[in-house]
């Protein structure tokens, strides 16, 4: 199975470099939506905007997939 | 390997001398399990599986091919839930990192209960503080996942302590981060950030199968943890009431 590396960019930018097995790029794009989805759920309170990343890389480091998630949380005018 | 068990259900509660005894006289033949494996019954069919080393988990895999592990098991714990009739629950134990275990017949346990009170009472015990450690993930689950992940930390830190497993402030820790997102019910993805979050303001250190805490009392106010639940048996209040 085919390894592909999610460096998430939230602020921090955090570099994968353990890697995961998957299928497909399918499977890689679900497990990029499961992990914007989660990750948002617990970005801390308090923010106008928050925008997340995720740059998914293959075995040669070529970019594959990327991934971004913006919510936008505001008082109406 | 006896006085492992021993120990455990003395936490639990006090056993008198012919209690010990009896246990000391249950034969424990240990085996070795591979990680990533599943711990069966052995050669044992109607049997129990008390671990003596390395850490297991029950997980439940849904049809999504989802994993999602509901409990760590230690070593001095008994895999099923104390209960002398086979049950199934449709979920399972494997051994997350190479584990020892011994297998002890159901009717063993059964007669042990039957003729001992004590035993049967801290068996109770350890049953409440199972029980506890799941209400305590449920809950704990609702608040964020760096929060839930650092009371797990907190809470392997206190229970392998208790076991001699643990110095002060860190404990040798061989499960991988896909484990630790199956714990806390988080994407294989998403438990780098998690645990990058824990690492980079310095709650943990983790390196070399070694988990460190560097400051015990600041990692346990982030996670609000309070080891109430987990010294729930009546050995731990007779140092308080020696006389009972």
């Amino acid at each position: 199975m085919p390894r592909f590396f999610f460096d998430i960019h939230d602020g921090d930018d955090i570099r994968d470099d353990a890697g995961h097995d998957l299928p497909d790029l399918k499977a890689v794009r679900a497990e990029a939506q499961r992990a914007l989805a989660g990750m948002i759920a617990t970005t801390p309170l308090g923010t106008n905007a928050i925008q997340i990343r995720v740059d998914v890389r293959d075995e040669s480091g070529k970019r594959v997939v990327t991934a971004s998630l913006l919510a936008v949380i505001e008082d109406a005018p | 390997m006896h006085d492992l068990l021993i120990g455990r259900l003395e936490h639990a509660g006090l056993l008198s001398d012919p209690e010990r005894q009896a246990l000391h006289t249950l034969t424990l033949r240990p085996r070795a399990v591979a990680a990533r494996t599943d711990i069966d019954a052995g050669g044992e069919p109607h049997s129990v599986q008390l671990i003596l080393s390395g850490i297991a988990c029950r997980y439940k895999i849904w049809s999504g091919g989802t994993r999602r592990i509901i409990s760590l098991i230690l070593p001095g714990d008994l895999c099923d839930g104390h209960l002398p009739i086979p049950y199934t629950l449709g979920n399972m134990v494997g051994a997350l990192t190479p584990c020892t275990v011994a297998d002890i017949p159901r009717q063993t346990m059964a007669d042990l209960i039957e003729t001992y009170p004590r035993i049967a009472r801290t068996l109770w015990w350890m049953t409440l503080v199972k029980l506890n450690v799941a209400q305590e993930w449920l809950a704990s689950t609702s608040r964020g996942a760096e929060k839930h992940l650092a009371l797990v930390f907190c809470e392997l830190l206190v229970r392998l302590q208790a076991r001699g497993l643990a110095d002060e402030n860190s404990f040798e820790f061989g499960l991988s981060q896909p484990d630790l997102a199956d714990v806390i019910g988080v994407s294989q993805v998403h438990i780098n950030r998690v645990v990058q979050s824990l690492r980079s303001s310095g709650l943990i250190v983790w390196s070399h199968r070694r988990l460190t805490i560097p400051d015990v009392a600041r990692l346990k106010a982030f996670a609000e943890f309070d080891p109430g639940y987990l010294h729930f048996g009546e050995g731990q209040l007779s140092s308080i009431s020696p006389e009972r």
